[in-house]
């Protein structure tokens, strides 16, 4: 066969790569997020899937436009804006008005993450910082649905507002408004039998955010993330086992410690927060020690804020903080040089030398 | 014993296709190109005219630099040409033509060899110098250079048969086809540098080098066979150490300050051809493979040989390749003409269709940090690269951009495709320029 030089490709090495892209991590996270999905419909109707709809929707729509009023070339193919999108309406009870979400996702899109120069330059996870903005509403984000009242009890589409629930619908408090208070969430429900109150906290058989009920189904998705790579374990690992240590240790009201603990950690965002938020690869350090410091400020933070802070949810702003901190943690924790022992731009044998 | 280090990639090793196959002396072409430079260091100087005969293991150039190795004919004929040709690296280099007349008129063996049982580190040093031997796996560091520089200093001898790049298997079949010439080799080196520790480190994925050096040197003594992970880039100098010994070569530094000396299998062999029968390293195993190569295959092939001539060797193209490359697919150099000649550390050839390169547009970086966790020299690409876009290069400097050994690892894992070992590159090129002025305005 004659070659013809010209149609000879030149490449500097390394001349092949990983079949992984942004777009293929992107989509994983999103598989990922559809188990906990599955269980939010299963619990709290075909509405969770209808505010997941439109907030994607409005990311991935808000994402173009934002791209094309700037004259960029449109960014949505990586699919970060559907990620975004799932995790914003997911972090939100199933109770929101539809038009929260489209704000929510406006301002994720454009205000925390376009506006900073898109995606990888944002220094706080867009949907977390959209979750806190609407929080600015309480009413709004703070009406609890009952799960498990069948797909009817809440209508699908339109208006959701408490007075257009009947009373029997709304859930007078989550686990953690109750725990705030010190008491185990089956006590103070009038719950006799701590196993199976126990089971529905684990399950997610409990009022709560759309994405966050259910803490088996989490850890399936988390196993998942693992296996393929997308995360590692230090962050999460970290922030539930300091969560675990700190609720063991400082059980609230004189309950016993393991329930206490057990009720913590799968209690409110917590997991959720854990495996989907904290390990956003944008606004989290990139060192397996930084990682762990990060993963441990996060869960310290998250028990302050619910033993002493005004919310009964710590997640939401221990990991925002955390986000703030999380290109220092990078600067400090930077790996040993190879062939040195300290983190010094000195060699080994100059060590000795300087010692002796 | 650790058989392991820290970061790299598990990448499909793609072997397949070469590592069963017999080497295959291929015929002499009619003209070989043989580059005044094909070691790391100084280049030689001709010291033939065109228009002269020279005779098969002829020495054709030589400098009297250390880091330097002197170079032979790999046929007999007549010098054509003393001209500037393209060299494997992309540049054109001044190389000496030589037109084949197939005699092989062989020339005479100038180091006297009877000596070879008591050969010290100096007479070793000389004889592989004058056989023109260099680090065979892609180092091609003159290996007098590396003996001088171990000679009373190394505990332990390293034979790296990782052969970690995808691919490759010129070191396999080496170390399948001539075992005993590899362990005479370590043995010839080791003697001579009065080392007890001797080890033979092979990547897990060659199980038939594995079982052949294995039933060798359980009859020998003197050499072990060590097995580690199959991951890239265990071949490489510092890694193959710290999987060995457990110790970790410290930046600028050589492997004998930790006592430890590597030399490559293929190297190892032809130490022992040219102590015992004074042969001058004249040819090479070329590994030819890759979805556009028609019959893939390891080739015995003088050094010199147009790569035109190994593809057509193994039945030429199945396609239209859409990239050449010589070397392996994570450190190699791609060709944009066949005309270049194979070199002294040419251990591969590779042709790829389209559909084998998965590299497409370069998209921003979403600070994975997976450069970080596969980075063996334990960088930070990510950062690196940022401060290089800033175009702050000392800062580059400070995040140890110069510790980077450029095997790939963080380029080739990035899900953005950005090319970042290119930014390194070109970081250590600016870094280079930049002590050069200094020490040129220091000098005034």
């Amino acid at each position: 066969m004659q070659i013809d030089n010209r149609r000879l490709l030149m490449s500097f090495s390394p001349h092949i790569k990983t079949d992984e892209d942004t777009r293929s991590i992107m989509t994983d996270v999103i598989i990922a997020l559809l188990f906990p999905l599955i269980m939010a419909v299963y619990f709290f109707g075909w509405r969770a899937a209808f505010l997941t709809a439109v907030s994607v929707a409005a990311c991935v729509g808000f994402e173009r436009l934002y791209c094309f009023v700037s004259k960029k070339e449109s960014t949505i193919s990586d699919m970060s804006a559907v990620v975004t999108g799932m995790l914003l309406a997911m972090s939100l009870p199933v109770s929101v008005p539809v038009w929260t979400v489209v704000v929510g996702a406006f301002f994720a899109i454009v205000v925390v993450k376009m506006l900073y120069g898109g995606l990888g330059k944002n220094f706080l996870n867009p949907a977390l910082a959209a979750r806190a903005f609407l929080f600015s509403w309480p009413a709004l984000v703070s009406v609890w649905i009952k799960p498990n009242l069948g797909s009817s009890a809440i209508r699908i589409f339109g208006s959701v507002s408490r007075s257009a629930l009947s009373p029997d619908v709304i859930a007078s408090v989550t686990p953690l408004g109750k725990m705030k208070q010190g008491f185990l969430p089956s006590v103070a429900m009038g719950d006799a039998d701590v196993i199976s109150s126990l089971r529905d906290v684990v399950v997610g058989n409990v009022a709560g955010c759309i994405g966050e009920v259910s803490a088996v189904v989490i850890i399936a998705a988390a196993i998942y993330l693992l296996i393929r790579r997308v995360i590692t374990v230090h962050i999460p690992a970290a922030y539930i086992g300091t969560v675990a240590i700190l609720t063991f240790l400082f059980p609230l009201g004189g309950n016993s410690p393991l329930l206490w603990m057990v009720y913590s950690v799968c209690s409110g965002g917590l997991i959720f927060g854990a495996v989907f938020m904290a390990t956003d690869y944008t606004t989290s350090p990139v060192t397996p020690k930084g990682r762990i410091l990060y993963g441990v400020g996060c869960g310290v933070l998250t028990v302050f804020i619910r033993y002493f802070g005004a919310y009964n949810e710590g997640v939401m702003f221990a990991i925002l903080i955390m986000n703030c901190i999380s290109c220092f943690l990078d600067r400090i924790v930077r790996p040993r040089r190879f062939g040195t022992q300290k983190k010094s731009r000195k060699a080994v044998g100059e060590d000795e030398a300087s010692e002796n | 014993m650790p058989t392991n280090f820290k970061g790299g990639i598990y990448i499909d090793v793609r072997k397949s296709a070469t590592h069963k196959k017999p080497i295959e002396e291929m015929k002499p072409p009619r003209e070989v190109i043989i580059p005044i430079l094909m070691h790391k260091g100084v280049p030689c100087g001709p010291i033939v005219d065109v228009g002269e005969h020279v005779k098969l293991g002829q020495k054709i150039a030589e400098s009297t630099a250390a880091d330097s190795a002197p170079i032979h004919s790999s046929v007999s004929g007549t010098v054509t040409a003393i001209e500037p040709r393209l060299h494997i690296n992309g540049e054109k280099i001044l190389s000496i033509v030589i037109e084949n007349d197939f005699e092989d008129e062989t020339a005479e063996a100038q180091v006297s060899f009877d000596r070879f049982q008591s050969l010290g580190a100096d007479e070793l040093a000389i004889l592989v110098r004058d056989a023109g031997i260099v680090g065979l796996g892609g180092s091609a560091v003159p290996l007098s250079q590396k003996l001088l520089d171990a000679a009373g200093k190394v505990d332990t001898l390293i034979i790296n048969g990782a052969e970690c790049e995808p691919y490759i298997t010129s070191d396999n079949r080496i170390m399948v086809e001539y075992s005993e010439e590899l362990y005479d080799g370590a043995m010839i080196v080791a003697k001579a540098l009065g080392i007890k520790k001797s080890v033979v480190a092979v990547q897990s994925d060659k199980a038939h080098a594995i079982a052949e050096l294995r039933r060798v040197l359980s009859k020998k003594t003197g050499v072990s066979l060590c097995v580690v992970h199959t991951k890239y880039p265990q071949g490489a100098q510092r890694q193959i150490i710290t999987a060995v010994t457990g110790r970790e070569l410290p930046p600028e530094k050589t492997p004998s300050d930790i006592g430890v000396i590597t030399i490559n299998a293929s190297t190892a062999v032809a130490v022992s051809r040219a102590v015992r029968e004074g042969n001058p390293l004249t040819t090479r195993v070329v590994t030819v493979s890759g979805s556009a190569v028609a019959n893939p295959k390891n080739l015995l092939v003088r050094i010199g040989t147009p790569i035109s001539e190994l593809f057509d060797a193994c039945g030429g193209f199945l396609e239209h390749p859409d990239r050449i490359v010589a070397g392996g697919p994570m450190m190699g150099f791609s060709q944009y003409s066949l005309d270049t000649p194979v070199i002294k550390s040419t251990n591969a050839l590779l042709a790829f269709c389209r559909n084998e390169d998965k590299s497409s547009n370069e998209t921003t970086c979403i600070h994975c940090g997976k450069c970080v966790g596969v980075c063996p020299m334990n960088l930070m690409p990510l950062y690196i690269y940022r401060e290089y876009k800033a175009g702050k290069i000392s800062e580059c400097e400070k995040l140890n951009v110069t510790d980077c050994t450029e095997c790939g690892c963080c380029s080739y894992i990035c899900p953005a495709r950005i090319s970042l070992v290119s930014a390194f590159r070109a970081v250590k090129v600016r870094l280079e320029e930049k002590t050069g002025e200094e020490e040129e305005n220091a000098d005034r």
